[in-house]
């Protein structure tokens, strides 16, 4: 029996919740190809949320930016 | 790592994944042959894909902010269509179709007048055009209209590169194939696509997609003869039809308008039926010749009113909307000196001597017919 370590480095966690979301991001994609009505429409929202996600991040360096100053 | 920011990354990596194959089907299509723009083929392939209601919706939308106002300067002169020559004499033998009654007075110069399409055409033009202003609400709007001589001309479906998606033994170049352009008059569109209109194709006797009753056909028979008709005659193929084609319910029945041109999802996945855009249709007279109708902002019902009033019995619509909508009929023996039904038509008189995506009629002379 391998025991789980008790103390794991930042490094580590952060690689397990990247393959964490990173399996949970490709289950919502499989959802999304087969419950949407075809590509178009995935590829579509897919544009959509990216465009979205951008200017969250965008809003976010500007905040940030300003803080600092 | 703070939730949000998780659920952040997560949403972002699956909208990456979603991307991978929609691009691939995306990049695949576009990097087929098109003689349209991206733009258009992009509007397609997302039709294509699960996004027609959307496209519709947008489409309906941009036509309702954009509809024209009523009324508006008086027209001082039509459009020149057709040759103006002796091909317009009254003829001695055959049927002619009478001028179009003018919705509007006082009248302008030939309107509703029938003119030889063709030069050199002789005293029975196969092809007549005229134009005329069909809506007194709106007097800049000119309707563009052909006759087709059904016993001199010969109509032939031509599949387009992508329509029918339907697996095709004979699918042909997409264009007017070179032999048969010898004896090409005229070339008009197609219905809509079959996925958009829930109708059935008949081709060279077989079914490529299940005939539905009801729906408004146009038919050419094994023996050549050409009917406009409300299919009745279940999903499969009649021994006698070597294609049938299609397209939502008659707009016009035994003289009479359809009662029902108001919307319904039997006109299907499609602008709706009051929104002005580019509509076209096919109605067929009482003497069995075909008439080919096209004008710009038109709704249903007004579509079918310029039909009627150009002698119709029954009339489907065909394909809607800029892209979509040409006659074109051709001066010279052997597909010369291509001509647009109406001058603001969007598409090239050369539409459909290269490859064309969408599927279209050809209208060629009859063999023992000459020039």
């Amino acid at each position: 029996m391998v025991s789980r370590p008790r103390r794991i480095s930042a490094e580590a966690a952060a690689r397990r919740a990247l393959l964490v979301d990173a399996l949970c991001a490709i289950a919502l994609a499989l959802v999304a190809l087969t419950f949407c009505a075809g590509l178009g429409i995935v590829g579509v929202i897919a544009v959509l949320t990216l465009i979205a996600i951008g200017l969250w991040f965008a809003t976010e360096a500007l905040v940030h930016t300003l803080k600092r100053r | 790592m703070p939730t949000a920011r998780r659920a952040r990354r997560i949403v972002l990596l699956a909208a990456i994944a979603c991307l991978i194959p929609a691009g691939v089907s995306y990049v695949s299509a576009m990097s087929e042959k098109h003689n349209v723009g991206l733009g258009i083929s992009s509007v397609e392939w997302l039709r294509q894909n699960g996004g027609n209601s959307l496209v519709s919706e947008i489409e309906n939308w941009y036509y309702t902010l954009t509809a024209p106002e009523k009324g508006g300067a008086p027209l001082r002169s039509l459009p020149q269509v057709g040759i103006a020559s002796a091909g317009a004499t009254t003829p001695k033998k055959a049927y002619r179709p009478p001028r179009v009654t003018p919705v509007i007075h006082p009248t302008l110069p030939g309107e509703g007048v029938w003119k030889p399409a063709a030069a050199g055409a002789g005293s029975e033009p196969p092809v007549l055009l005229t134009t005329f202003r069909s809506d007194p609400s709106y007097p800049q709007f000119v309707a563009g209209v052909a006759w087709i001589d059904s016993a001199r001309t010969r109509l032939a479906y031509v599949p387009g590169l992508a329509e029918p998606p339907e697996p095709l033994a004979h699918r042909g170049p997409g264009e007017v194939p070179a032999p048969e352009r010898k004896r090409l008059v005229a070339t008009f569109n197609g219905g809509f696509p079959l996925e958009t209109s829930n109708a059935g194709l008949i081709y060279r006797g077989q079914v490529k997609e299940t005939m539905v009753n009801g729906i408004a056909t146009i038919v050419e028979y094994r023996n050549g003869k050409v009917d406009l008709i409300r299919w009745h005659q279940g999903p499969g193929a009649p021994a006698g039809v070597w294609f049938a084609k299609q397209n939502l319910p008659p707009i016009i029945y035994e003289g009479r308008l359809n009662p029902n041109l108001s919307d319904g999802p039997e006109w299907g996945e499609t602008v709706n039926n009051a929104v002005r855009v580019w509509r076209s249709g096919l109605g067929i007279d009482r003497h069995g010749n075909l008439l080919y109708a096209a004008a710009n902002y038109q709704t249903v019902e007004s579509l079918a009113k310029i039909l009627q009033r150009a002698g119709a019995v029954r009339a489907l619509e065909l394909d809607i909307n800029e892209d979509w909508t040409s006659f074109i009929t051709y001066r010279h023996p052997g597909a010369l000196e291509p001509s647009n039904l109406l001058p603001e038509m969007f598409r090239s008189p050369e539409r459909y001597l290269v490859p064309d995506e969408r599927d279209f009629f050809s209208v060629s002379l009859r063999r023992g017919q000459e020039w």
